[in-house]
């Protein structure tokens, strides 16, 4: 088994009604409940964070960076190989709001 | 995580959405009706938050105090933002206090009371009303207040628009009225919610037919409003009369979705726990005082629900109600159904006299309601030829197609 890391980057604007917020969050519940035995962890990215292409240029994202440019945050997963991993992530609900990113983990051993 | 996916904790049904809606109470309770779309704003953050974070992390336990602790934050950080921009520019202004931000059950109960009244208005228009109360008291979002009214989202914003120009102008205060004005204000509570609870019930243009959701919600609110006032006869009669409605709900549509009329309804579909509960209200209602309409329309639809079948329906009762609404309420629509009851109870000739002497209502004129009852009335007299233009003029009139569907079938008989 290998590990991927999923990164998840907006592509709508989070305007969402109070019951599509609740519908979004019982897909994902479901969703992930589906993929358990590949399920690492998952974490969140707040909105704020900053940007460095070399010393001394710190760009700060402020609260006004488009959403749909954010990175939304990050779930790690194993799975067999590459296809195994794409097809997971095809089935998520969460390609409605967000595209995302497979990347194989380097194995420290 | 792990544990997330196999926790079964759930939230309630619609959860978000009442959520919001009393969120935006208690903040409105502190910014003030002027500033409501703050209030949005910051409800609306922390919805989003909530949805992030309860993806990840399992839903906590109290996830209601989770939302206003987060809402709370909101708020603080916002009035220290704007405290500061304050300070700068009007140094003499007094500094809000924000410990003084209190956001307990007792505060959003009073605080949702608050709201009710406010969305219910007499001086803003009934059409505003209704778009706000399920905005700011249902959560809805604009598009889907407008599918729910079959309106486009920019005559909602319209609508929305003009209610909140009377907040900003300070034409509308957000209290819980007391004294002499009570008794008038809670009248416009109730109205607003019929309308709110019909606008579900009697949709005609729309394909859904009946919005079981808009019903609910005016059901909800109006518990809400008997919980704080338990002595409101005329809110009992109220929820009595939706509640003995809805209890009919499931058998008023076949599988296709096309309306049936009560006559051919299936009986033994109806909510008998509903009725129970129904006709339970409509007694504690007769505590009150005087007769109200909303009692008498209660009665008719009990008679109905108990009634094991359309034959054997108590209509000499259901007429005797009818002749007193007339009395308060004296409109062309009442009229047509108390003659519907005399049809039935077998004053049969005057019945159909009197609906004819009507011809002339330019209410009746344009209603599809009439013009087929008159047909049905020659049917059952077996005058098949003098039913014909009648179904003709009601389908001409209809704009629904269950509708037409339903009079075109009355066509073959």
């Amino acid at each position: 088994m290998k590990q991927f890391l999923l990164l998840l980057k907006g592509k709508k604007s989070l305007d969402y009604s109070p019951e599509q917020l609740q519908e979004r969050l019982e897909e994902y519940r479901e969703w992930i409940a589906t993929i358990e035995p590949h399920y690492i962890s998952d974490n969140r990215l707040e909105r704020k964070g900053a940007h460095l292409k070399q010393k001394d240029q710190i760009a700060l994202d402020g609260p006004f960076l488009e959403a749909k440019e954010i990175i939304a945050g990050f779930i790690i997963i194993q799975a067999d190989n590459l296809e195994q991993a794409a097809h997971l992530c095809n089935n998520s609900p969460l390609l409605k709001y967000f595209e995302i990113y497979i990347r194989p983990l380097i194995s420290s051993q | 995580m792990k544990e997330n996916a196999t926790n079964t904790n759930q939230l309630a049904e619609h959860f978000f959405r009442h959520s919001y809606a009393k969120l935006v109470a208690i903040l409105v309770n502190y910014f003030g009706l002027p500033e409501v779309e703050i209030a949005e704003d910051i409800v609306q953050d922390t919805l989003v938050e909530a949805m992030e974070n309860w993806s990840i992390r399992s839903i906590p336990d109290h996830p209601e105090a989770w939302l206003m602790d987060v809402a709370k934050k909101k708020t603080i950080n916002l009035l220290k933002r704007n405290q500061l921009y304050q300070n700068k520019v009007i140094p003499s202004l007094e500094r809000t206090n924000l410990d003084s931000l209190e956001f307990s059950e007792k505060v959003e109960k009073n605080s949702t009371l608050k709201m009710i009244f406010t969305c219910c208005h007499p001086a803003l228009p009934d059409e505003s009303q209704i778009a706000l109360a399920l905005k700011s008291l249902c959560g809805l979002s604009i598009p889907e207040i407008a599918s729910a009214l079959l309106a486009q989202p920019a005559t909602i914003n319209k609508r929305l628009y003009r209610a909140k120009q009377k907040f900003r102008d300070h034409s509308i205060p957000f209290e819980i009225p007391t004294g002499k004005e009570l008794g008038e204000r809670l009248d416009n509570v109730f109205a607003t919610l019929y309308l709110l609870f019909n606008e579900g019930y009697y949709s005609s243009h729309n394909p859904k037919m009946i919005r079981i959701d808009l019903c609910y919600e005016a059901i909800r609110l109006l518990k809400q409003v008997l919980e704080n006032f338990k002595q409101a006869a005329e809110a009992k009669a109220l929820l009595a009369l939706m509640l003995l409605n809805i209890a009919r709900f499931e058998s008023r549509m076949d599988q296709q979705g096309v309306l049936i009329i009560l006559e051919k309804q299936d009986r033994s579909l109806w909510d008998r726990g509903l009725i129970a509960q129904g006709i339970e209200y409509l007694k504690q209602s007769i505590a009150g005082k005087k007769v109200t309409k909303f009692q008498l329309q209660a009665g008719i639809a009990a008679e109905h629900c108990i009634a094991a079948s359309f034959e054997t329906t108590n209509w000499t009762s259901i007429s005797r109600q009818y002749a007193i609404l007339e009395q308060l309420d004296d409109n062309a629509l009442v009229k047509l159904n108390l003659n519907i009851a005399r049809f039935y109870a077998g004053e049969q000739k005057k019945a159909l006299q009197q609906l004819l002497a009507q011809g002339t209502n330019p209410t009746l004129q344009k209603s599809v309601h009439y013009h087929s009852t008159l047909a049905v009335f020659y049917l059952e007299l077996k005058l098949k030829a003098k039913a014909i233009p009648y179904l003709e003029t009601a389908l001409a009139l209809s704009t629904s197609t269950k509708e037409k569907e339903l009079i075109r079938k009355k066509m073959e008989i």
